[in-house]
């Protein structure tokens, strides 16, 4: 059998075990390991196995990830999101639809100290919903607000997404997180116009709320210093090329430890449970890594990337259909597998085809990091979703499902958007030296 | 038995998260002192091992607590004798994956140890840490046997 078929079958084989159940990142090494068994032979398989292991969980690029999640974590526990969204809801709280537009923004904030979206998802969940609640929020707006706010995190950075992405690539993580930047707030902008249009439509979606007076307002800014000071301090060295991502990982933990220390808002319960959370979390990510790593050996040597980049770059079609092409793979793979699986499964695959087609990995990057982002709002797996329903159990998760059409259609045109103005995402970085 | 066992993996999360606050303090500290110009020698290679035993020693917890990432809404609507054959697969495939792993690592240590292979600046042994690799992949052999065990004894009742 040919290189290539091996690799085929190990593909399909993949998906049944993963619709199996197998966790994702076990599944990876085991069909790479098994495949490397049968196109090498079984001792350079079983030695590059332990290898590959020792050589991914001790690799100095990849420990930015538990530390930036440590960072979202001990954030998530101090309360941050809280204060946010007080500040948020005193500027817009008195607009129709106010509410979930606060939602929004503090979701857009949060997410520029934690890289996670079901931990956005979940902490402003438990703030925003009562409160959407008190005031008659139609709860299909607010849980929808909710679940797509949260996924904003992913394109805002720090993002694990792009942590992961840069390292597989080998392109600047510090670029990655500024070409999400301008996206992100567009798409936040775009979230903003579906909730004003849905309760344009219909009033009773979202009544407004009790307007703030502009002390109130600027009392509640005091709220947000934390976060701001976080993020400059972070990006800004990560940006000015002062650290490297661990680095600024590193002092992110640090400074949100000594943040919510001298606010009063950390004890050495939540720090704990924030430090366990990390563990798990990080674990997690690491696991996928792990297995895509393995995975990526066995598809190397079927040389299967390879063929189908020079394949496709072959084709007499013009390059924006091949990209449509592989955004369709995204936009459906990402209704069924988890966001940073499907990346780090898909990437070793359609990366070579994307320089062969002459796109730019920075762009790219990030239009699958949107695309994707679609994906953990839309069923069947969306995971967001679920993350709210296990908040409010007592929404039925079709409610929740039906909330979220507006934003999807929000991250249609945002996509649009993108693509057709690379710019966009390619401005800051191209600030960076 | 498997309250020892369950004692062992929250020891090695407890490890896990030490190596957490280590790499962080770690590395504010070297970036503190470079400002001074006397950064801390060899402080890229400590923070990597320190995150090879995060992962490792978080992996067992992780297990054990089903944090694992995983393809759940196709069986989910298998009926129930279905979706425990489809726990058992992925229980024993995941079994082999880490009972694997565990004596790979194992082997590597000790050629590692053999060799006497040192980190670039700091001169540190690697072998340690795969030997902490291994220990930890053993654990979570020992984390799924349990649940296949536990899947077993619920069968009588269903």
């Amino acid at each position: 059998m040919s290189p290539c078929a091996i690799g085929l079958i190990g593909l399909a084989v993949l998906i049944v075990l993963l619709f199996a159940r197998i966790p994702v990142g076990f599944a990876m090494a085991i069909v790479g390991f098994v495949g490397f068994v049968q196109l090498v032979n079984l001792d350079a398989a079983l030695s590059l196995l332990a290898r590959d292991v020792f050589s991914t969980f001790s690799s100095y690029g990849l420990t930015v990830i538990p530390l930036f999640i440590f960072m979202g974590q001990v954030s998530f526990h101090a309360g941050i999101s809280r204060r946010l969204y007080d500040t948020a809801y005193a500027f817009i709280g008195h607009r129709p639809g106010g509410l979930a537009m606060a939602t929004v923004g503090a979701c857009t904030a949060f997410g520029a100290i934690c890289g996670s979206s079901p931990a956005t998802a979940a902490t402003m969940a438990t703030v925003a919903l009562p409160e959407m609640k008190r005031y008659n929020y139609s709860m299909e707006l607010a849980t929808g607000a909710v679940a797509s706010g949260g996924s904003l995190g992913m394109l805002i950075p720090p993002s694990v997404v792009f942590i992961v992405y840069g390292i597989m690539t080998e392109q600047s993580i510090g670029k990655l997180f500024m070409a999400g930047i301008l996206p992100g707030l567009l798409i936040a902008g775009l979230f903003c116009l579906a909730i004003t249009f849905s309760c344009r439509r219909n009033p009773a979606l979202g009544p407004p709320g009790p307007q703030t007076d502009w002390r109130g307002r600027i009392k509640s800014l005091k709220g947000t210093g934390e976060t701001l000071l976080l993020f400059i301090l972070v990006m800004g060295g990560l940006f000015a090329g002062l650290f490297t991502p661990t680095e600024a990982g590193a002092i992110g933990a640090l400074c949100s430890i000594g943040i919510a220390l001298m606010g009063r808002n950390l004890t050495f319960e939540k720090l704990k449970l924030s430090l366990f959370e990390t563990t798990r979390t990080a674990c997690m990510v690491m696991i996928i890594v792990t297995g895509a790593v393995i995975f990526g050996h066995f598809l190397a040597v079927t040389r299967i990337p390879f063929d189908l980049a020079s394949w496709v770059a072959s084709l007499p079609l013009p390059r924006f259909v091949i990209m449509m092409v592989i955004i369709t793979v995204y936009l459906l793979g990402g209704c069924f597998i988890d966001a940073l699986a499907l990346i780090l499964l898909t990437v070793p695959i359609f990366y070579p085809v994307i320089l062969a087609l002459n796109y730019d990995p920075i762009w790219f990057g990030v239009i699958i990091v949107l695309v994707t982002q679609m994906g953990v709002i839309s069923p069947p797996v969306g995971i967001n979703v679920y993350v709210v329903k296990g908040v409010a159990p007592e929404i039925p998760l079709s409610t929740i499902f039906k909330g979220v059409v507006p934003f999807l259609a929000a991250l249609v045109v945002g996509t649009i958007l993108l693509i057709s103005i690379p710019q966009i995402s390619l401005f800051l970085p191209s600030l960076m030296n | 038995m498997t309250k020892i066992i369950k004692l062992l993996v929250e020891l090695m999360n407890y490890l896990a998260a030490a190596s957490i606050i280590a790499m962080m303090l770690l590395t504010c500290a070297d970036v503190l002192l470079r400002f001074f110009k006397h950064p801390i020698l060899g402080t890229y290679e400590l923070v990597g091992l320190f995150g090879a035993l995060t992962i490792a020693f978080a992996i067992p917890a992780t297990t054990l607590s089903k944090g694992h990432v995983a393809v759940d809404f196709i069986v989910e609507k298998l009926p129930a004798p279905a979706q425990k054959v489809c726990t058992v697969i992925a229980n024993l495939l995941s079994l082999s994956l880490f009972a694997l792993i565990a004596w790979q690592s194992f082997l590597y240590a000790n050629i590692l140890r053999t060799s006497g292979e040192v980190t670039l600046s700091l001169e540190m042994p690697f072998y340690p840490v795969v030997y902490a690799i291994s220990a930890a992949s053993l654990l979570v052999c020992i984390v799924l046997l349990l649940e296949l065990a536990t899947l077993k004894q619920k069968v009588p009742a269903t």
